[in-house]
């Protein structure tokens, strides 16, 4: 069966997902508390979403990737600091491994795991919001690796373009706790296409709402076919992202062997969406769009963020090219 | 949320691999004339008699009735085999058969469909006229009721296949004071009535597939009006439940497979410094990757157009955003083709000419069928309910 639309009870878990965020974590946080989601994480862990999609046997929910992407999907759409997806990942890494209770103790939220990003192959990493996280993780195509913090050396601050997560560089060294070279790379390629996609779509909709709301020359400059344009473009980007990330979900479900070309070319399109939606949500917000009191530009910065996590794009772009296609 | 094919889908998959690849026609269609009419319509004919026109039309007009998913399995391993483009059949059975499926008499049914299923008859569009293009509204060829015939006095013009066709969809401007969306009517015109001239035009890529048609006061009878007089807007503007979100599978599968055939171009030619291949030059790389990646994506649209109707019957406007996304694409993989190519390109026979002839196919694709800009004022009004400009 076709059928990319959630059923009832899929609607009823992203139902849940969208009022608790909604109520808990309006964008609008970011300007107020410390970067890291440090009173949001902790909900999370109660809610149960950091297990969602591990087995019960593993102390998780029982749900699969379908409703992890519904989740990455509005964590994007809420700019939920990358420490939810780190624990969700490391998780996964450690019921992987056959490490019970470190599965447990980050579905249970007494370890945060801090996402790497590499920045060159001697060790050079950036951490986001993992300044009290004990667990670091980062990931290529080849495989996933779990560090304890102190395989990071000369940890310092620097300030991000994305001002909203703590960023800071270090050196990685060492052997990692644990590592998988299973299919947990593609899983979290489809993570990030879906917190990409959700990034997006709330670009969309702000741009979209402005354009009937704001009025110039007599009328909603949404009428004028320059914004109107802009604006569908939008659409059709989200939309392009939004169901390939669903198409490669699951083709890693259903163990495809085109589950690893569809979550290449979901990250691709996806980070595109969330960059150029973003950047045009700016523009079609004027110059009101250009200041810090307004949201677009929240939006804009989490997109180039997420768009490195797991290698760029022109990694992700090279890696299509030889990615077996559906038959 | 699912995808996966059931066993039945997964037999009637295997089934129809297997007639289509002891039945493609092995010769190329030819590229205009009356020998690419004749070409197409053997073609449907054979699939007819194999029993696969009209995958998911009403079995009681000569289709199959079976499932959208089924009509889409039918257009993926069609375009895999690489089965001829429908060609001169495509506005028979993309848009006027499913026009007259959905607001046609029975009478209409009963003579057209198995007409268009079986290969006899085929069809051509009369909407555009020379000033009305996006403005499609604002037709002016007339349409005056006399006796039991509607009598047409006009112009149409971009009438693509016109010179090879036997009927038309035909919109005329019936009541010239009614307000312009209540006085147009749909009617099904035989292309070989008196008064009708046919002039083809050239294009840019050299194919004569569009025509302009000149209608001198010819008389077509009334019953051939689909929808009710001062109706036509209305049925113009009806695209179909049954197939929505199929149409497009075969000009996604066949862009698929020229994405592939650029990515294996790139391996043989060149890089621009003349020393590596194309394909290990970055840049190209990197847009070639892009290109896999939005194709799987045009994909996952239609995926998505079959989800909603399995769930809705009443199509809704999404539908503009695959075209646009086909169209755009398909001038971005042809425009990479010739950028790779180079000096090559700029040959349009021999080795690689086949690129630049459809390179210069392609800027038909954001114009045809409803220019690109056209299908983002849809999007952005009828998908996000951004308001029309003043006057438009």
């Amino acid at each position: 069966m076709i059928d990319l639309l959630p059923n009832a009870d899929e609607q009823a878990v992203l139902d849940n997902f969208r009022s608790v965020l909604r109520a808990e974590a309006p964008v609008s946080r970011l300007r107020e508390a410390r970067p890291g989601d440090a009173t949001l994480l902790p909900r999370m862990v109660e809610l149960g979403w950091i297990g969602l999609g591990l087995s019960e046997e593993h102390g998780g929910v029982g749900y699969g990737i379908a409703e992890e992407m519904l989740l990455f999907r509005e964590a994007g759409r809420h700019l939920v600091s990358p420490l939810l997806l780190g624990a969700v990942l490391g998780a996964h890494v450690a019921a992987e491994a056959g490490d019970a209770d470190l599965a447990g103790a980050i579905i249970a939220g007494e370890k945060s795991v801090a996402l790497l990003i590499r920045k060159d192959a001697k060790g050079a990493v950036l951490r986001l919001d993992g300044a009290a996280a004990p667990l670091a993780l980062v990931w290529d195509g080849a495989g996933m690796a779990l560090y304890d913090e102190s395989a990071l050396s000369g940890i310092e601050d620097v300030p991000a373009l994305d001002n909203y997560v703590t960023l800071e560089r270090a050196s990685l060294a060492g052997a990692p706790l644990l590592h998988v070279t299973s299919t947990l790379p593609v899983r979290a390629k489809i993570l990030v296409s879906a917190m990409l996609v959700g990034v997006a779509e709330s670009a969309r909709d702000m741009a979209v709402d402005y354009a009937k709301l704001r009025e110039q020359f007599g009328q909603p400059i949404g009428a004028f076919q320059a914004i109107k344009h802009f604006c569908a473009d939008m659409a059709v980007r989200a939309e392009a992202a939004h169901f390939q990330t669903l198409v490669a979900g699951f083709a890693l479900h259903e163990n495809q062997p085109d589950a690893a070309y569809q979550a290449s070319a979901a990250r691709i399109v996806a980070a595109d969406a969330a960059l150029r939606n973003g950047e045009r949500n700016i523009q079609v917000h004027g110059g009101i769009g250009y200041t810090e009191a307004a949201d677009p530009q929240l939006f804009i910065k989490r997109a180039h963020l997420l768009a490195e996590l797991g290698g760029g794009t022109r990694q992700h772009q090279r890696d299509i090219l030889t990615e077996q296609a559906p038959a | 949320m699912e995808l996966k094919f059931s066993k039945e889908d997964q037999r009637f998959r295997d089934e129809v691999r297997g007639w289509l690849s002891d039945n493609i026609p092995r010769d190329k269609a030819p590229p205009h004339g009356p020998e690419k009419r004749a070409f197409d319509m053997a073609w449907q004919k054979r699939q007819y008699e194999g029993g696969w026109a009209g995958v998911s039309w009403p079995s009681e007009y000569g289709g199959r009735g079976l499932t959208i998913t089924q009509q889409m399995i039918w257009y993926e391993e069609y375009a895999r085999v690489g089965a001829p483009a429908p060609g001169c059949m495509f506005i028979a059975l993309h848009h006027a058969g499913p026009t007259v499926i959905a607001r046609g008499n029975d009478e209409q049914k009963a003579f057209h469909i198995p007409k268009i299923l079986s290969g006899e008859a085929n069809w051509c569009q009369g909407f555009s006229e020379p000033s009305s293009g996006s403005d499609l509204a604002s037709i002016r060829t007339r349409g005056v009721v006399d006796g039991d015939d509607l009598v047409v006095t006009g112009q149409k013009i971009w009438t693509t296949w016109g010179n090879i066709s036997d009927y038309q969809e035909l919109l005329v401007r019936t009541d010239p004071n009614a307000p312009r969306h209540k006085g147009i009517t749909w009617i099904i015109g035989d292309m070989r009535l008196p008064g009708i001239t046919i002039q083809p035009i050239s294009t840019m890529s050299g194919v004569q597939h569009f025509c302009q048609v000149f209608y001198d006061e010819v008389r077509i009878p009334l019953k051939n009006v689909v929808g009710g007089l001062n109706n036509g807007w209305s049925v113009a503007m009806s695209t179909l439940g049954f197939e929505r979100g199929t149409a497009m599978v075969p000009y996604q599968m066949e862009l698929r497979r020229l994405i592939d055939e650029l990515c294996e171009l790139a391996r043989h030619v060149p890089a621009p410094d003349g020393v590596r291949m194309a394909i290990e030059d970055d840049e190209i790389a990197s847009r070639l990757g892009e290109l896999r990646a939005e194709i799987a994506a045009m994909r996952a649209m239609t995926y998505a157009s079959i989800s909603r109707a399995q769930r809705d019957p009443v199509p809704g406007p999404e539908g503009s955003m695959i075209s646009l996304y086909w169209g755009e694409l398909q001038k971005k993989v042809t425009r990479t083709a010739v950028d790779i190519l180079g000096p090559a390109g700029l040959e349009r026979t021999g080795g690689y000419g086949g690129w630049t002839q459809q390179y210069l196919a392609a800027f038909k694709d954001t114009i045809a069928g409803g220019t690109v800009e056209i299908r983002r004022n849809v999007i952005g009004e009828r998908v996000l309910g951004l308001p029309r400009a003043k006057g438009g």
